[in-house]
């Protein structure tokens, strides 16, 4: 009576044979799993990538030459346009920065031709003035919708 | 197989020499149930790290708020176009995604809710009629096209499974109006129907990568401000306005007013707003011509500058009768007659240079035939046919020729930066210049500069001076044909010229189109009055941002020309 005998080399042929089979599974599950991440990465780039778009368009949009020429004059009361006569070849030419020593406040170099009381002035009026229209500007630009809608074609 | 089974009975027991062939048998199946067993062991032990491992613990795949699987690929279509961008990288037009609303009523779970949302996040739309909508038997129903990010993120937060999104591209431009004429617009199916969009629609559609033009936004803003404000200021019909560089013919602002806004373009296409009249329109330029001539006679005749002709007596030919507009009434000197524009020395002028000369050097300028140009808009200039005496006549002072601002601008280039003929163009080239035909001699350049400084610090044009940055030009007044009639109510008021002007890198040109005295202007329209001021103030806001150093104490140019001048002409 034949008895049935596992040779070795059966046992070693059926060992591989489970070895590699749970090895092929393993693998196409990780390749799966990595193929799935991986177009969710890439989904996320393309969205992201709108996004950038989207930013982008928003930023130059905001830094219209006409808007921003609109806020300078708007906030910007003693930064005024440079004329040709403005711009100096010789640096030295602009006077030493002066101390107001009444009110501690150290102005930018004034130019040449302005008489000094008259900057100083301006220095004090703007200040506080600036501090609310920025509080306004902020206000009603950040809203992205009211941006986004604008683009798409009512200009403000 | 001592054990009772209830099967016992049916088993067979063979017995024999086949018995043993029965066990190996046995044992071979008893090995395939066990591997198989394993198999699905190690299948369990997948599922279990799949769904309460992974699924559990690991959340980074399945996070709320992932994009669906169909926004992103495949959608790469046909409506998707490149970015045209300024020459500093600043967008002109874009294309960005946007998702549309639509319904599905028959999957709606609750339409009163639902209308309810949508209103709110619409204000724009009537409640009975979203309702309606949304209760209706059809499959598919528009709600709104184009959404912003932020009404998407609100009707996401409706949860309502029957509101289903669609994306597309859709053509922004951020600049809006400013270059409109030159940037053009598409249609809502992505198709280029005016200016770049429309003359490079292939390469747009195909590439990826932006579109850079030659336009530098900051210098239109200024160029469009202050066209827009002399045309304001003296009630004109329109206005141009062009800045190019003389070198490399890179136009870098070019405005045409009226223009439109790209986004809601006129669907009138013979509309004022949507001519462009930069490339298209065809004017007769007036006294900018005698640049050309004057010109021509210094470069083919070599007469000195201090030849005379005399202006007393009105030119009489064909039925014509030409006449000064400020009659000197004397011999004037070739500085004279360029100064005070006088149309009687030109005449003569043109007669010394002989009709085939003119034509010919009015060809090598590009005046003659239709420009070649990087976007469709291009029209052919109106030369009469067949060209007479008379013609050559009319033509030395820009009467009863037409052609483009672009052209005159161009044609001018040329005669500035040194006798170099340029191609004017819009799209940004990897090498800049393209073009070298030499039209005229350094010498003759030198001399038109002189003459056209001469202009702006003794002459016409005197209005257009700025301190620091000398300029120089021609400005040309023209009554304008109507119907075959020069009408003297209607006129056209051009300034052409370059700065700074001993060394020409910038030309510039304004025209504006039947303007009408203003309370200032003493009852004068002439260009002298309306587009000189105009470049003036233009020169003075562009020269910083082009990085231009003022020089106070220049030599004027014109200097050396004076001594052909007499006081009477000086003024």
């Amino acid at each position: 009576m034949k008895r049935f005998v596992l040779r070795l080399s059966t046992m070693v042929a059926i060992l591989m044979a489970v070895l590699s089979g749970v090895s092929l599974f393993w693998v196409s599950q990780q390749v799966q799993m990595l193929e799935r991440k991986q177009r969710v990465i890439k989904q996320q780039v393309v969205s992201e990538q709108e996004g950038i778009r989207v930013l982008e368009a928003e930023w130059d949009y905001l830094n219209r030459p006409d808007r921003l020429e609109r806020l300078a004059k708007r906030y910007l009361h003693s930064m005024e346009r440079i004329e040709p006569e403005d711009i100096l070849k010789n640096a030295n030419v602009v006077p030493e920065r002066q101390v107001n020593e009444e009110l501690g406040i150290v102005p930018a170099a004034y130019p040449v031709s302005k008489p000094k009381n008259l900057a100083q002035k301006r220095v004090l009026r703007d200040t506080p003035e600036v501090k609310i229209s920025e509080a306004k500007s902020s206000g009603s630009t950040n809203d992205f919708q009211s941006v986004l809608s604008q683009i798409g074609g009512v200009d403000e | 197989m001592s054990r009772k089974s209830p099967f016992s009975r049916l088993t067979i027991r063979i017995m024999g020499e086949k018995s043993g062939n029965l066990d190996l048998v046995r044992g071979r199946i008893v090995l395939l149930v066990m591997m198989f067993l394993f198999f699905y062991g190690a299948v369990m032990v997948r599922v279990v790290d799949a769904t309460i491992i992974q699924g559990l613990f690991d959340e980074t795949e399945g996070y709320i708020g992932a994009p669906q699987a169909d926004a992103g690929e495949g959608d790469h279509d046909s409506k998707f176009r490149a970015d045209i961008v300024d020459r500093n990288g600043v967008l002109l037009a874009t294309s960005l995604k946007t998702a549309s609303l639509h319904a599905d009523p028959k999957i709606i779970l609750n339409p009163v809710d639902t209308a309810k949302g949508l209103v709110k996040i619409f204000p724009d739309m009537i409640y009975g009629e979203v309702l309606k909508k949304l209760q209706s038997e059809k499959r598919f129903v528009w709600i709104k096209r184009n959404l912003t990010p932020g009404e998407q993120k609100k009707i996401l937060e409706i949860g309502e499974p029957g509101l289903v999104f669609d994306y597309d591209y859709r053509r922004f431009y951020p600049q809006g109006d400013l270059a409109s004429h030159v940037v053009g617009y598409s249609n809502i199916d992505g198709k280029g129907q005016a200016g770049i969009e429309r003359s490079f629609d292939n390469l747009l559609k195909a590439s990826d990568r932006p579109l850079q033009l030659t336009l530098d936004i900051r210098l239109q803003h200024i160029l469009r401000r202050e066209v827009y404000e002399a045309m304001k200021s003296f009630t004109a019909k329109a206005g141009v306005g062009i800045l190019m560089d003389v070198h490399t013919g890179e136009v870098l602002a070019a405005t045409s007013l009226p223009d439109f806004n790209p986004h809601t373009p006129s669907a009138d296409a013979s509309s004022p707003e949507m001519f462009n009249r930069l490339t298209l329109g065809m004017y007769e330029l007036g006294s900018t011509f005698k640049i050309f001539t004057t010109a021509a006679l210094l470069e083919k005749k070599n007469f000195p500058l201090s030849r005379k002709y005399d202006t007393t007596e009105p030119v009489r030919m064909a039925g014509h009768t030409i006449h000064d507009y400020h009659p000197e009434k004397r011999p004037l000197s070739i500085p004279e007659i360029f100064m005070v524009s006088s149309n009687i020395g030109t005449v003569h002028m043109a007669q010394d240079l002989g009709t085939d000369s003119m034509k010919k050097f009015y060809d090598d300028l590009g005046l003659m035939s239709k420009m070649t140009l990087d976007i469709d808009e291009v029209g052919s200039p109106i030369i009469p046919s067949p060209w007479r005496e008379i013609n050559t006549l009319t033509a030395s002072y820009g009467h009863g020729i037409a052609v483009s601002p672009m052209q005159l601008v161009t044609a001018t280039s040329a005669i500035v930066n040194g006798g170099i003929k340029v191609n004017a163009h819009f799209v940004k080239q990897e090498n800049e210049p393209i073009a070298s035909t030499r039209v005229i001699s350094q010498q003759t350049s030198l001399k038109m500069r002189q003459l056209m400084r001469l202009v702006v610090s003794h002459g016409t044009a005197r209005k257009a001076d700025v301190d620091g940055y000398e300029i120089g030009g021609k400005t040309g007044t023209a009554q304008k044909n109507v119907h075959g009639r020069y009408d003297a109510g209607k006129r056209i008021a051009t300034f052409v010229g370059a700065f700074p002007i001993d060394d020409p890198k910038y030309a510039i040109l304004v025209m504006v189109d039947e303007p009408n005295p203003n309370s200032k202007s003493y009852g004068y329209a002439t260009a002298g009055w309306v587009a000189a001021p105009a470049v003036s103030k233009i020169v003075s806001s562009v020269g910083s941002i082009l990085g231009m150093k003022p020089d106070m104490d220049a030599v004027d140019i014109s200097d050396p020309l004076m001594q052909f001048v007499s006081e009477k002409g000086g003024e």
